[in-house]
């Protein structure tokens, strides 16, 4: 049994509490990137899982935005550091800023837009290419209140889920389901014990060779 | 056992330094032989299994030890015991962080029962090694383990007194007891069963003051209250033990008070292992001996002090860097005496040992004693039993301690020899009160204080303990400097550098544990030590969640103060987040700058970009596009469209964007990577021209964003274009058809319909500019449109400078010959004409060589006045040039525009032409004025109907003040002429001056009359006293009579005039220095219609009265003065007539015949003698002296005429000397 994830008091300073107040809890920090066409509701599902709410009217992310949540799990306190990147197409070279040195990553569709499921499938692809050969992938159908005008079918995200090795859930960040749920199940499939020994690991967006170096002297 | 003495040391002192003595030889000869024989016990095999795990637990790293290879030397293990709160520690220096104080309370309590139990006495002296030997003051030693656990106990059964010294051998198996009695004992470390006891070792009836073993394990040398040391050679033969004594320094030629031997413990690795060195020293010298592997003294220095000090001397291994940067690893000795101390290198030159003088450090107070406690600290104790603990290297304190409460052992009672009657010299005694050789010893960095009952350890903290000393007490600040500081200092050291890293890990999770209560001062330092040592994540992990609100603010400041100082270059993703909250909240330009400066891959790119636009920080929006979104079009797209004329700052940061990416740097600092610089060039500049912008709303005009910058500011976008086309990519033919796109689009985008003339010159002439600086292919078309515009003849609201610029363009493209195939030099005359292009008609007329008419351009151009000049000066000596001749032609236009420089060049270069000039000025009167005015203010020497010409023009044109001022300042003109000029022009007051100046002062004060009878009021005034003075200046020159005729015509026309009655009393007093007052006086009188009060001529008629009194009184004075003169001399003729005559003679001096029934005769007073009157005439000669006598005459003389005969008789008879019944004449004097 799952215990229901607590919520921070502020945005990137979220801290849970510990439900047994001991000190021999074991520890995990795990870095997790959402990825997904523009506008199919990365940002409304992080909002409703690290704050429990939901905007209406949803602002576009610009580049990527960073949250926290603890949660915890059995007998382990597991941290999420999550980049929420944004969908649109000129922020799609950073993408692989955030994903490398990711052990997990939700890929988010929209069910009424078939567009946004072809596209979750290419960051499948592109992940599976270029990131961590061990990091989770979950496949999250979004909007899942608007089901009686769905585009995309159920049984067949399942069965490319199924097919690629990913967690599935259809989630609605308006309602709130399955959006506790998809976390829950990938702090489950994350390796605790190699999770214990990314304590001290860089959590920022790792450079690749395409990464410039930041030369701040003056010439 | 058999006794050889050796000569003694002193012995060797007298003789030559160095010689070996057939004695020493056979004795060291002796010596090698036993060595053969000896035989040492067994080392017993029960070495108890928990004593190496004790020692290694207190093992000291020494930088000294590891650095040469040695193993370290362990120190005694000291159990975990608390601090004596009562011991008061200092708090200069370290803060007391560097020394550890500790009681060994097992020893004390131990020491404390021996002394009530069995009457073991006090302590009187220790040794420590292995084991820790106390001995008592009644001959008990008590020998502990490193557990403090007694081992044996040991009695003297001879009654030997007190134990007076103790010592270990090298590996701790012997040990060596001295006794104030004199015995020498050896007993077995581990059992305590005594091998030998020595009694006639040492001088007889001396007390024991040092027993030393030497780094000969078969070698020890003991020193006696006589003074004299004595080496103990132990021998073993057929199982025997004994020992042989030898003196090596006899008390009787110096008293020896200190002994120590050098122990090397290098296992050969050093050139002195082969030798046996010993340190002695007197009360007032100190030797280095070496006793194997011959007895020779290697130096020796004269050490003085208070005479009740002793000198102290210790050895330590220490790491010496040399001036020429080798390194080694040397003994060094310090050696004290009073308050000083000296340190001395001894080492081996050319096979030659050495001792050089190293440093000297003065303390405080009298020393006590003086040990190495590690290879770079002395510690000292004074005679106040303060602990002072010295750095070596940089001779300074870095701590105290208070050792009073220690209850410290000294042995003045041996140095006093009380156990053997006192026999001891009163020197000695006096320097023994304060003792304390075997009551403090050291050993490792440990030193050991010896009481009366108890055993004190003072340490030397390592710098982890240290560190772990000051976090104990909370002194956070201390212990992050020390950590940093020893971070810092082995820099070059890897291994120690990581060492030093884990420490600072472990300082920060005890900061971490104690965080509720540390101050957040420290929070600084903290962060300042995992910067430094690379360790960010624990700042932004634990040490970010123990932080609470204020404490948060302060580390965030923390943060963004090494974020400036680029410390550090990123953070954690929480951090940024809270970092940019913090600062929009209280400076949104100070977070600008750390954007600027952070690694855009830590930041929450959502929450920034939002931020940055709202609150406009433009800066930081260009550099998160270009860096972290790879996007150098976005600031363009997004940022163009928000500049207006208004928006200075925005406007300038984007026109230094542009420039900056099409010259391939980063903005707003560092270069574009390599790989992208063409790619960045390139969308950069298609954004800019793009016809339409994203939104591409329908009522935009074409080309948004180029249209934009240039609405802006037209000329600094121009120059970055500039710039721009200065790039590779611009110079093949690919990019020279890219520049002419531009110039089209420029064109297109500056029409006259959406662009200012102001602004269309800036293009035009940017284009000119281009194409003359070969930039562009010369178009002709292009070409033709742009001289249309150079050329025109009229620009609405154009300035200066524009104007300025369009020539400069032309004048560029004409010297490029870019514009030859568009019209020929001529046609571009008429245009330049016609534009008021004159730099450009100068150009060309200079290039056509039509010099002739090179001037008019030049006056026509005011910016190339001052050119102009500087042109015809040039060329004033070329012909061709015609400079006189256009001089001439534009001699009118010359003068208005700088008629002194003209001048100047005229009558430097032309004074003969001067005339003609002036001829054709002649119906000019201005310019003529002009002309004239410089060459007369250039001292030109006018001639003087020039001179005369130029006071017409001043007469004409200026004011008569001003012509006056010209008249009193030049003397060229003639006078007559200068007259009837200014008087054709009325100017009378100049003409007075001329006629003053001829000396024609009767008509200068006709006009001047006139001029005061045409004036009324207070300019009557004035003209009335103008002709006073005139009137007083020509007295000189005027007749007398004509000059009162003047004044009486002045004063007759001013006395009837009511307006002028102020000055009346002043002229009359003035007219009264130069005419008859009886006529003036008259005048007034009978002068009708006299306005004039009594009052006015009140002070006339009395200063004529005085004048006439004065001049009575002169006059009967005078002829008071006449008539006493007369008087005195009708007095003395008188007397001179009344006196009585001598005559001494009947002869005249002269010529020798009778003075009497002459005529007139002349008596010489005095001597009486006479001279016929005619005879001196005759003479022609005054006599001053008679002839005869030679006697003075004197002034009185007298004449006698037709002196009869008898007087004379009479007279000279007396000469005689006959007696007279008669009175004689009175001789007159």
């Amino acid at each position: 049994m799952a215990t229901t994830p607590r919520s921070g008091g502020a945005s990137g300073t979220g801290t849970a509490q510990r439900p047994n107040g001991t000190s021999q809890n074991k520890s995990c920090q795990f870095k997790l990137v959402l990825l997904g066409e523009s506008a199919v509701g990365k940002s409304s599902l992080v909002l409703r899982f690290v704050k429990g709410q939901f905007h209406e009217y949803q602002e576009s992310t610009i580049g990527a935005a960073f949250l926290t949540q603890t949660i915890c799990i059995e007998d382990t306190v597991v941290k999420f550091e999550i980049w929420d990147t944004a969908g649109q197409e000129r922020y799609h070279s950073l993408a692989p800023m955030y994903y490398r040195g990711a052990q997990a990553a939700i890929v988010v569709y929209d069910i009424q837009n078939q567009d946004s499921f072809q596209r979750a499938k290419t960051w499948v692809k592109e992940l599976h290419k270029q990131a961590s050969p061990n990091i989770v992938i979950a496949l999250a159908g979004n909007k899942a209140d608007l089901s009686n005008i769905r585009v995309v079918e159920f049984d067949e995200a399942k069965q490319y889920a199924e097919e690629n090795g990913l967690l599935f859930m259809e989630t609605s960040a308006k309602t709130g389901m399955n959006v506790n749920d998809i976390f829950l199940a990938i702090a489950k499939k994350l390796p605790k014990n190699d999770g214990a020994n990314n304590q001290g690991t860089s959590i920022r967006p790792t450079g690749t060779e395409t990464n410039r170096p930041t030369n701040n002297c003056c010439k | 056992m058999s006794e050889l003495k050796a000569p003694s040391l002193q012995s060797l002192l007298e003789s030559e330094r160095g010689s070996t003595d057939s004695l020493l030889a056979e004795s060291l000869q002796l010596d090698f032989e036993d060595l053969d024989d000896a035989e040492f016990a067994i080392p017993p095999t029960d070495v108890l299994p928990t004593l190496e795990a004790v020692l290694s637990e207190f093992e000291a790293d020494s930088d000294v030890a590891s650095e040469f290879g040695m193993p370290v030397p362990h120190a005694t293990p000291t159990p975990s015991i608390g601090e004596d709160s009562t011991i008061r520690t200092d708090g200069r220096g370290g803060g007391g962080s560097i020394m550890r104080y500790t009681l060994l309370h097992g020893i004390s309590a131990q020491l404390s029962s021996a002394a009530e139990r069995v009457n073991a006495g006090a302590a009187s002296s220790c040794a420590v090694a292995a084991f820790i030997a106390i001995g008592t003051s009644h001959g008990h030693i008590l020998n502990f383990d490193v557990t403090q656990t007694l081992r044996w106990a040991h009695q003297d059964k001879h009654g030997q007194g007190a134990v007076a010294s103790l010592a270990f051998n090298a590996d701790s198996t012997r040990l060596l007891a001295g006794f104030s009695r004199g015995l020498v004992a050896m007993l077995d470390t581990h059992t305590g069963d005594v091998l030998r006891e020595l009694f006639d070792v040492i001088t007889p009836n001396t007390g024991v003051l040092h027993v030393k073993w030497t780094s000969r394990s078969s070698l020890a040398l003991c020193a006696d209250a006589g003074g004299s040391v004595w080496s103990l050679s132990f021998t073993r033969k057929l199982g025997i033990r004994g020992c042989q004594s030898r003196c090596l320094f006899s008390g009787a030629r110096g008293e020896v008070c200190a002994v120590e031997p050098l122990i090397m413990d290098s296992q050969g690795r050093h050139e002195l292992d082969q030798y046996c060195i010993v340190a002695l020293a007197t009360l007032s010298k100190y030797f280095i001996v070496t006793v194997r592997p011959r007895l020779r003294v290697i130096k020796y220095h004269v050490l003085q002090g208070p005479p009740d000090c002793l000198p102290l001397l210790a050895w330590h291994l220490v790491l010496i860097q040399a001036a020429d940067t080798s390194r080694s690893v040397d003994p060094v000795i310090v050696v004290g005496r009073g308050n000083q101390l000296f340190f001395h290198q001894l080492f081996v030159s050319n096979g030659r040992i050495t001792l050089l003088y190293l440093r000297h450090v003065q303390l405080q107070g009298s020393l006590l004693s003086a040990h190495w406690l590690g290879p770079k600290c002395v510690a000292s104790l004074d005679t106040a039993e303060i602990l002072h603990l010295v750095d070596v290297r940089s001779s300074k304190e870095l701590e105290c301690m208070d050792m009073a409460n220690a209850g410290l052992v000294y042995g003045s009672a041996q140095f006093k020899g009380l156990a053997t009657g006192g026999n001891v010299s009163p020197a000695f005694a006096l320097a023994g009160s304060n003792a304390c050789y075997n009551s403090v010893v050291s050993r490792g960095t440990q030193l050991y204080v010896l009481g009366a009952r108890s055993l004190h350890i003072i340490g030397v903290r390592t710098w982890s303990e240290r560190i772990s000393f000051l976090v104990k007490h909370h002194r956070w600040q201390e212990a992050c400097q020390l950590a940093l500081d020893g971070y810092i200092a082995s820099v070059d050291r890897p291994r120690k550098r990581a060492q030093a890293k884990e420490r600072i890990i472990m300082l920060f999770k005890e900061y971490i544990a104690n965080s509720a209560r540390a101050p957040e001062y420290c929070l600084g330092a903290i962060v300042n030590c995992l910067i430094t040592v690379g360790e960010l994540d624990l700042l932004w992990t634990q040490l970010w969640e123990k932080l609470h609100n204020s404490s948060t603010e302060l580390f965030l400041q923390h943060i963004s103060e090494h974020i400036e100082k680029e410390t550090i270059h990123s953070v954690n993703p929480v951090i940024s987040q809270a970092l940019v909250d913090y600062w929009l909240e209280h400076s949104p330009a100070k977070l600008e700058q750390l954007i600027l400066k952070l690694d855009w891959m830590c930041l929450d790119l959502n929450q920034v970009l939002k931020a940055v636009k709202k609150h406009r920080l433009f800066r930081a929006q260009i550099y998160l596009n270009t860096q972290a979104l790879n996007d150098y079009t976005a600031a363009l797209t997004e940022l163009l469209p928000l500049v207006t004329p208004d928006e200075t700052d925005l406007g300038n940061c984007l026109l230094v964007y542009v420039s900056s990416c099409l010259a391939g740097r980063e903005y707003p600092s560092g270069e574009i990577p390599v790989e992208l610089v063409h790619q960045v060039k390139h969308d950069v500049l298609r954004c800019l021209t793009s016809q339409h912008s994203k939104e591409n709303a329908g009522d935009e005009l074409p080309y948004p964003y180029l249209r934009a910058l240039l609405k802006f500011d037209t000329r600094e976008t121009l120059n970055v274009i500039s710039l721009a086309f200065q790039e590779r990519e611009f110079s093949n033919e690919l990019g020279i058809s890219h520049r002419k796109r531009i110039i089209n689009l420029l064109l297109e985008i500056m029409s006259p319909e959406n662009a200012t003339w102001a602004e269309i010159g800036c293009l035009l002439n940017f284009i000119a500019q281009q194409i003359s600086m070969q930039c562009l292919p010369r178009d002709r078309q292009l070409l033709e449109r742009v001289l249309s515009h150079l050329a025109q003849e009229e620009i609405a609201n154009e300035s200066s400078r524009q104007h300025s610029e369009r020539e400069n363009a032309w004048h560029e493209l004409l010297s490029s010959n870019c514009l030859a195939e568009i019209s020929s030099d001529e046609e571009q005359l008429r245009l330049a004409e016609k534009a008021k292009c004159y730099c450009v008609v100068e150009y060309l007329l200079e290039k056509l060589e039509r010099y002739d008419t090179i001037l008019d351009s030049y006056i026509r151009n005011e910016a190339r006045h001052e050119t102009m000049f500087a042109y015809m000066e040039r060329h004033v000596a070329s012909p061709k040039r015609s400079i006189f001749r256009q001089l001439k032609r534009n001699l009118r236009e010359l003068l208005t525009i700088n008629a002194k420089e003209t001048t100047r060049l005229l009558s430097l270069h032309y004074p003969e032409k001067i005339n003609e000039l002036l001829d054709n000025l002649r119906r000019e009167e201005n310019l003529l004025y002009l002309f004239l005015k410089c060459l007369n203010d250039r001292k030109s020497e006018l001639e003087a109907s020039q001179m005369e010409l130029l006071l017409e023009l001043y007469c004409k044109m200026e004011s008569s003040s001003t012509v006056e001022e010209f008249l009193r300042s030049n003397s060229g003109y003639r006078l007559e002429n200068a007259i009837a000029i200014a008087e054709s022009h009325h100017l009378n007051r100049s003409v007075i001056y001329l006629y003053e100046k001829q000396e024609s002062y009767a008509k200068a004060f006709e006009l001047s009359m006139e001029l005061l009878k045409s004036a009324a009021g207070e300019e009557a005034a004035k003209e009335a006293q103008t002709i006073s003075a005139l009137l007083a200046r020509s007295v000189e020159t005027l007749p007398a009579q004509e000059l009162e005729r003047c004044w009486f015509a002045l004063l007759q026309y001013i006395l009837p005039h009511q307006e002028l009655q102020s000055i009346t009393k002043s002229l009359l007093h003035e007219a009264s220095q130069h005419i008859d007052l009886h006529n003036l006086v008259q005048l007034i009188m009978n002068t009708h219609n006299v306005s004039t009060s009594f009052g006015d001529i009140k002070d006339l008629l009395m200063g004529m009265l005085d004048s006439s009194r004065h001049k009575t009184e002169a006059l009967r004075a005078s002829a008071g003065a006449l008539c006493q003169d007369l008087h005195l001399k009708f007095v003395k003729r008188y007397q001179h007539a009344h006196r009585g005559l001598w005559v001494t003679t009947t002869k005249c001096s002269m010529c020798r015949q009778r003075l009497y029934d002459h005529s007139q005769v002349l008596i010489f007073g005095g001597c009486g003698h006479g001279i016929h009157e005619q005879c001196m005439e005759e003479s022609e000669t005054q006599f001053e002296e008679c002839p005869r006598c030679f006697t003075a005459i004197p002034d009185q003389s007298i004449g006698l005429p037709r002196p009869n005969k008898n007087l004379i008789s009479i007279s000279s008879s007396l000469e005689m000397g006959a007696l007279q019944l008669k009175a004689p004449p009175r001789r007159f004097i």
